[in-house]
């Protein structure tokens, strides 16, 4: 268990990372979402031991990481932008982990070389952005550490590649002690792999919630009232994390269980109302957006 | 778990990461060991008899010995690439992620880089001087001795890479980038060196009695100088103090054993300095120019101050006044703006940042405004400073223009050893317990403030002040002190004294009479200075000869000339015209002792002479068929008239003086009248058997006039 505990972290003036505090159980995927500058990446070097917090700590397994390679042994990091030695290929870099990690299973890596059309002998400065984040996840993979860190290892693959990377991790979660922590833009890529996602903004973590529990405490509800009366307390009775309005067609993002919310709105004979499932993009959103995180704002 | 192996595998990993590191290491090598040893060896073969020393000692002493200095520039370069590629990965967060994730300790990540960038130069360094001692052996230039010049060749180089290494390797950990790694390794690399020249530049520049003696290679290393650089440490070791014993001459050209221990411990504490770095440096710090933000105004200060008073000196050196202030002062000015800018500039990597910290701006300005107003008005009271005779130990004087010093020592078959005065005098001279000499040094003190110097320009001789001044310091001569103190300093003082004041000739004529004094002045009576000499060059006022020394007549002649030499008197000097120099010379015709003048009371000196062969008493008469012009020196015309009259020419020859005998004690004694040039030509077919005379003072005849 990874366990962060009023982590703090300044670049400078600037606050990267301001008083986390999430626990990522074992054996489940965990997502972090967060907007730009949020601290994912930098939450995500401080757990992989290669940043000290200010203050406060990370703990995996109840053991601080930093500057202890024994915890370390048990994390493999994937940064946003892999590094690779210069001219090495594949082969290089799997002599290279297995030098570090005694784990390192060269022969499966061999063999997922193969599955995935990678050549071990080709230099990867040849390789694409996606090959190149292939690489990594396999890589990250055939270390068998416990912990595998992965900072946006999603962007840049093809549909078909991270349909494979997400079986194989389902593959090595349902085999071993395995804990994935993916930070990621792509929340729809998320969406089906994530048991339990973190949403960073500005530092700070909004919400660390089990995918399925925040699903259903968020709801996006279309509805249109007799009257203006009715509306308003209908409205008032609602916990509302964003309203819109078009005419007379009220969209609204409220939180809650389903039966509770539209208990609430039946209540006043609405002449239309229906709830919409909710994306975990939408969700993202509409936590952000409280906190004056407005993505319209960007946009538009 | 962690492979118990893993210190050897992370060198392993970090020489196939800049596998071209040994490489070039390689290459480099080859070129200035074997190519070298092949060149110097094959011309040496081919031009035996151009060369003093044999094959044999060629290699041992001069390619495994002397010629470790202009490696040492090499080697240099070798520390610059390992220490640099070595760590650069700190400069790029790519990498950063990647080693500091790694389950390793960075204590383990930091010894096996740095031990593996040892060894890329190491291993290589090792093999190419295995090689050249094979190709030596090839060549029958191997002895046994050469195996220890080459343990003590590859010991030394080696510690002369790890300084310059460590230092390398703490500008990379010290920056977030790389051209900064590479500016920020010169500034640690020369940084004393720098602040050496740039405080004897200033000195010089502001205080008229500023003087550094005990330098080593000219001016850039005084022992005085707290040497901290790799580069004033590199010079220092390779080179030794001058002129103190024979023994330490002979160092001249190999390295200082006594300050081998001081490197080493250099370069334990600079590498334990990168280690500890190295762990307190953030990984967030790559990309940035300085990794610690603290250490950024102390930078700033340390390369802003001491640059912008070499700009300043530089705007003074090429504006048509360099005494004057005023270019100076714009240069300072200006360069100090212009580099706060920079510095902001290359800081921030964003020229945004020009303007500020402007706390920093002005605290830098204010150091600089300081340390101008010290130096211009002397404020410590530099050149007014005397010790007080209780913090004397002893005291050294060399007056310049009084008494001649050798001019070179052959000091081994490799080289000459030059001999400068003062330095000599500096070290050697330890007067004790003569009042005169601390009253002299306060008179010289008080007067010097007194004394002007003039920046040449076209046109000065024209200047009425210039003339004045001129007219006015004409008796002014140049003395140097040095004071032993009590506390173990040694402070060096020089001045100019009016040697027409009374009481300064006074004085200065106790010192010259004082024993301590004759003896410090000059290598021959220096029982350290022990050279066989070949011949004595002996010079009358008309005839020269050399003497073939043996030694019981070498010290013999030594023994009889010192003691009369140290019954001189000032006055003597002054007033009495010498009969001639003798000259001790030694190997190779490398002078030695220089031109020591023989004076009539020197009777017993003039005696073994004549026992010897040449009377130093002996004079030229008409008779002889000298034939003799006269010129009279008047401001550029030429007026020379020739003498064939015998007794004119006998009233000629016996009242001039050889020029020679002129060069060296002239600014005192005052005999010589320098309106007329005498040549005369001792053999009137042989134009060349002739020499230069003056006229003694008041004695030129009425016929010249």
């Amino acid at each position: 268990m990874i366990t962060a505990v009023n982590v703090k972290k300044h670049f400078g003036e600037a606050a990267a990372v301001n008083d986390i505090t999430v626990t990522i159980r074992n054996r489940e995927v965990f997502g972090l979402i967060g907007t730009n500058g949020a601290g994912k990446s930098t939450f995500l070097r401080i757990a992989s031991g290669v940043l000290k917090p200010d203050s406060g700590a990370i703990l995996v397994d109840e053991k601080s990481v930093y500057e202890n390679p024994a915890v370390k042994a048990d994390i493999f990091y994937i940064s946003d932008d892999q590094y690779f030695l210069p001219n090495a290929t594949p082969k290089d870099m799997a002599d290279l982990y297995s030098d570090y990690y005694v784990s390192f299973d060269r022969v499966r890596f061999a063999d997922m070389l193969g599955k995935f059309q990678l050549k071990a002998d080709r230099k990867i400065n040849t390789f694409s952005k996606g090959m190149k984040k292939q690489l990594s996840v396999l890589l990250g993979v055939c270390a068998n550490t416990k912990y595998l860190l992965c900072d946006e290892t999603f962007d840049g693959l093809d549909p078909v590649m991270r349909q494979a990377v997400k079986g194989i991790f389902a593959g090595e979660l349902a085999e071993r002690d395995f804990t994935p922590v993916i930070a990621s833009h792509n929340l729809r890529e998320l969406e089906d792999i994530c048991d339990c996602v973190g949403i960073l903004h500005q530092g700070g973590v909004l919400m660390q919630k089990d995918l399925e529990e925040m699903k259903l405490n968020i709801h996006n509800i279309q509805c249109v009232f007799q009257n203006t009366q009715d509306e308003q307390a209908a409205l008032g009775l609602l916990e509302i994390v964003k309203a819109e309005r078009r005419g007379t067609l009220n969209i609204i993002t409220v939180r809650g269980s389903e039966k509770e919310i539209m208990d609430k709105i039946n209540s006043f004979s609405p002449v239309f109302a229906e709830i919409l499932p909710l994306t975990l993009e939408e969700i993202f959103i509409s936590e952000t957006e409280v906190v004056g995180y407005d993505i319209k704002k960007l946009i538009f | 778990m962690i492979s118990k192996n893993l210190f050897f595998k992370l060198i392993r990993q970090d020489l196939k990461k800049r596998i071209w590191c040994p490489i070039v290491m390689f290459i480099a090598l080859f070129l200035v060991l074997e190519v070298r040893l092949l060149m110097a060896t094959e011309d040496m073969l081919n031009h035996p008899d151009a060369y003093a020393y044999d094959l044999v000692t060629f290699v041992r002493e001069d390619f495994f010995g002397r010629d470790m200095a202009m490696l040492s520039v090499v080697i240099c370069g070798a520390a610059f690439l390992c220490g640099i590629s070595g760590f650069a990965y700190l400069h790029a967060k790519t990498q950063i992620d990647l080693y500091h994730s790694l389950p390793v300790s960075r204590s383990q990540l930091f010894w096996s880089k740095y031990i593996s960038g040892i060894l890329q130069f190491f291993l290589p360094f090792v093999i190419h001087t295995l090689i050249c001692a094979g190709i030596a052996a090839g060549r029958n230039a191997f002895a046994i001795g050469t195996i220890s010049s080459i343990a003590v060749y590859i010991g030394l180089e080696l510690l002369v890479f790890l300084l310059a290494y460590s230092v390398s390797v703490i500008a990379a950990e010290l920056t977030g980038n790389m051209i900064i790694a590479i500016l920020g390794t010169g500034v640690l690399f020369s940084y004393s060196a720098i602040i050496t020249i740039l405080v004897t530049i200033l000195f010089h520049r502001f205080f008229q009695s500023y003087a550094v003696y005990g330098r080593r290679l000219g001016i850039w290393i005084s022992d005085g100088v707290w040497c901290f650089s790799p580069l004033s440490m590199i010079l220092k070791l390779f080179s030794s103090p001058n002129n103190t014993t024979m023994e330490e001459a002979e160092k001249l050209y190999k390295y200082d054993v006594s300050y081998v221990w001081f490197f080493i411990m250099a370069v334990v504490v600079y590498s334990l300095a990168a280690y500890f770095i190295y762990r307190k440096r953030a990984s967030e710090a790559a990309g940035r120019a300085i990794a610690f933000g603290a250490a950024e105004p102390v930078i700033k200060a340390m390369v802003v101050i001491p640059c912008s008073y070499y700009i300043a000196y530089f705007f003074s050196v090429i504006s048509s006044d360099t005494v004057s202030d005023g270019w100076f002062l714009f240069g300072l000015i200006f360069g100090f703006v212009v580099l706060c800018v920079l510095m902001e500039i290359i800081f921030r990597l964003d020229i945004r940042g020009a303007f500020l910290h402007k706390k920093q701006f002005v605290f830098n300005a204010v150091c600089v405004a300081l340390l101008f107003i010290v130096l211009k008005y002397d404020v410590t009271g530099y050149d007014t400073y005397v010790p007080a005779d209780a913090q004397i130990q002893s005291c050294a004087v060399s007056i310049q223009q009084l008494m001649p010093l050798a001019q070179n020592v052959r000091v081994n078959e490799f080289g000459v050893h030059y001999l400068n005065a003062d330095e000599y005098r500096m070290a050697n001279m330890e007067i004790q317990g003569n009042p005169s000499v601390m009253e002299l040094a306060r008179k010289a003190a008080k007067e010097q403030l007194a004394f002007r110097y003039f920046d040449y320009y076209e046109g000065i001789e024209e200047s009425p002040e210039y003339i004045e001044t001129l007219d006015r310091q004409e008796n002014y001569r140049s003395i140097a002190f040095g004071y032993k103190l009590l506390n173990g300093k040694t402070v060096y003082r020089e001045y100019y004294i009016d040697i027409a004041d009374a009481d300064t000739i006074g004085l200065l004529s106790d010192i010259f009479g004082d024993h301590d004094y004759k003896i410090g002045a000059t290598p021959l009576f220096n029982d350290n200075w022990k050279i066989t000499f070949e011949s004595v060059y002996c010079k009358n006022n008309f005839q020269e000869d050399s003497i073939k020394l043996m030694p019981d007549m070498q010290s013999e002649l030594i023994e009889t000339y010192q003691q009369e030499y140290m019954q001189l008197t000032l006055d003597t000097v002054m007033h009495v015209v010498p009969l001639g120099t003798i000259e001790f010379i030694g190997e190779f015709n490398v002078f030695y002792s220089g031109e020591m003048y023989v004076y009539p009371q020197f009777t017993r000196t003039i005696a073994l002479l004549r026992e010897y062969g040449f009377d130093m008493e002996e004079k030229l008469t008409a008779d002889d068929g000298a034939t003799i012009s006269v010129q009279k020196n008047n401001y550029g015309e030429t007026d020379i008239v020739s003498y064939t009259d015998r007794e004119q020419i006998q009233q000629i020859l016996d009242n001039v003086i050889s020029e020679e005998f002129s060069w060296d004690i002239s600014s005192f004694a005052g005999f010589f009248d320098k309106q007329y040039t005498v040549l005369i030509h001792f053999d009137a077919e042989d134009s060349r058997h002739s020499n230069y005379y003056c006229f003694m003072e008041g004695q030129i005849p009425d016929f010249v006039k």
